[in-house]
């Protein structure tokens, strides 16, 4: 390549990023596997089993600019449960647990978002499990690295709240009642910038 | 009245009461291990005989240890007289099988149950080591590792039970008595 093509190509290369910027639907973004991650932490007989779940969908509208008026909606596939068991897998899609036939997803929609420092927010927001409704709130972390930025939010939630786990399973001294859902999002640092003029 | 008669020399009461417990805990968490692999899919109480098998495991394990630094100390009784060298030879070569497989075992267990993910929390209070963490490509192979350890062990036991009956009921050499409690002991010198 000679170096007047390298120019040329650099030039055009730079040229088709700013268009991109500029036609983006402004500070919206889809989320969903691999770079974004929902897990699941509960505890067995104080035996802590991680899972998680390797489908699920979601928007992120985020401008670094004001970072309070941002919100997060998330759709997850409960079939998509993976504990790295057959046994489990199937085990928590039955009725007493999940009941995946009958609420095959599990939503997650923001109501609100409060800057606690640089790097923490806190979103409030409504979480429909099972065919519960139930407001939750819980810490995000927000993380930069070159070319990405990264939201990590920690969620507790009880799940007799929302009858996850009943009849035998009812028990919490087998299962736990706390489960901790961890979920991390990661956009392109620039996405989600307000698209700078040329 | 004859004097006291010297009672042919025993294992201690310490090293009595580790051997059986250890053998009290290996035969039960065999016993765990056999029924709770046979139920299917996810029960509470398959999920309770999974962790009572890992306790014991533990235990069996810290015990072993806890015998191996009392022996040291407390060396076992003299073996008879009148012992052929394969005999001798056997004995020790089956005590050393033993002792490993007391700590090989549970090791093997420990390690297949982290690859898996399920860390061990002894009593449900005590979070053990997490050496590493889940690697699905090792659980099959720690599974047999731990499947293939635990009947070298059965084995073990089984000719160690056996050889232990057969001195005592064709040989009358007294080796069962010495690790029987007194009360056993003083038997045959009252009959």
């Amino acid at each position: 390549m000679t170096p007047s093509l390298r120019s040329t190509v650099s030039t055009l290369s730079v040229l088709l990023a700013l268009t991109a910027a500029a036609t983006a639907p402004a500070a919206a973004q889809t989320i969903g596997p691999p770079q974004s991650q929902v897990s699941v932490t509960f505890r067995q007989m104080g035996v802590p089993v991680d899972a998680n779940f390797t489908k699920f969908s979601g928007n992120l509208q985020y401008d670094p600019a004001q970072p309070a008026a941002a919100s997060v909606q998330f759709t997850i596939d409960i079939a998509s449960f993976d504990l790295g068991s057959a046994d489990y897998n199937m085990e928590v899609l039955k009725p007493q647990w999940f009941d995946a036939a009958r609420f095959p997803t599990a939503r997650f929609a923001s109501t609100g978002m409060k800057m606690v420092s640089p790097t923490q927010l806190e979103v409030t927001g409504q979480l429909s499990l099972k065919g519960k409704t139930q407001e939750i709130r819980f810490p995000v972390t927000l993380k930069e690295s070159g070319a990405q930025r990264s939201f990590e939010g920690v969620a507790r939630i009880q799940r007799t709240a929302f009858q996850i786990g009943t009849g035998e399973w009812q028990d919490t001294s087998l299962v736990a009642d706390e489960v901790v859902i961890k979920v991390t999002v990661v956009t392109p640092a620039a996405a989600g910038a307000a698209p700078k003029k040329p | 009245m004859s004097p006291p008669t010297a009672l042919p020399p025993t294992y201690g009461a310490t090293a009595k009461s580790l051997h059986w417990l250890v053998a009290l805990g290996i035969v039960t968490a065999f016993g765990l291990g056999w029924v709770m692999t046979d139920i299917s899919g996810i029960t509470p109480t398959k999920l309770q005989y999974y962790n009572w098998h890992k306790w014991l495991g533990v235990t069996v394990f810290a015990l072993s240890l806890v015998r191996l630094t009392w022996r040291t100390f407390h060396p076992p009784p003299p073996l008879p007289s009148g012992l052929s060298s394969f005999q001798r030879r056997g004995a020790q070569a089956m005590h050393v099988a033993l002792y490993t497989a007391t700590l090989a075992v549970p090791v093997s267990g420990y390690v297949y149950t982290l690859a898996a993910g399920f860390p061990v929390v002894y009593l449900g209070w005590v979070e053990l080591p997490v050496f590493f963490g889940k690697t699905p490509a090792l659980i099959d192979p720690l599974r047999l590792l731990h499947k293939v350890a635990v009947y070298a062990m059965a084995s073990g036991v089984l000719l160690h039970a056996g050889a232990a009956l057969l001195h005592h009921f064709r040989d009358h050499d007294g080796v069962l008595l010495r690790m029987l409690p007194r009360f056993f002991a003083k038997r045959p010198s009252q009959v």
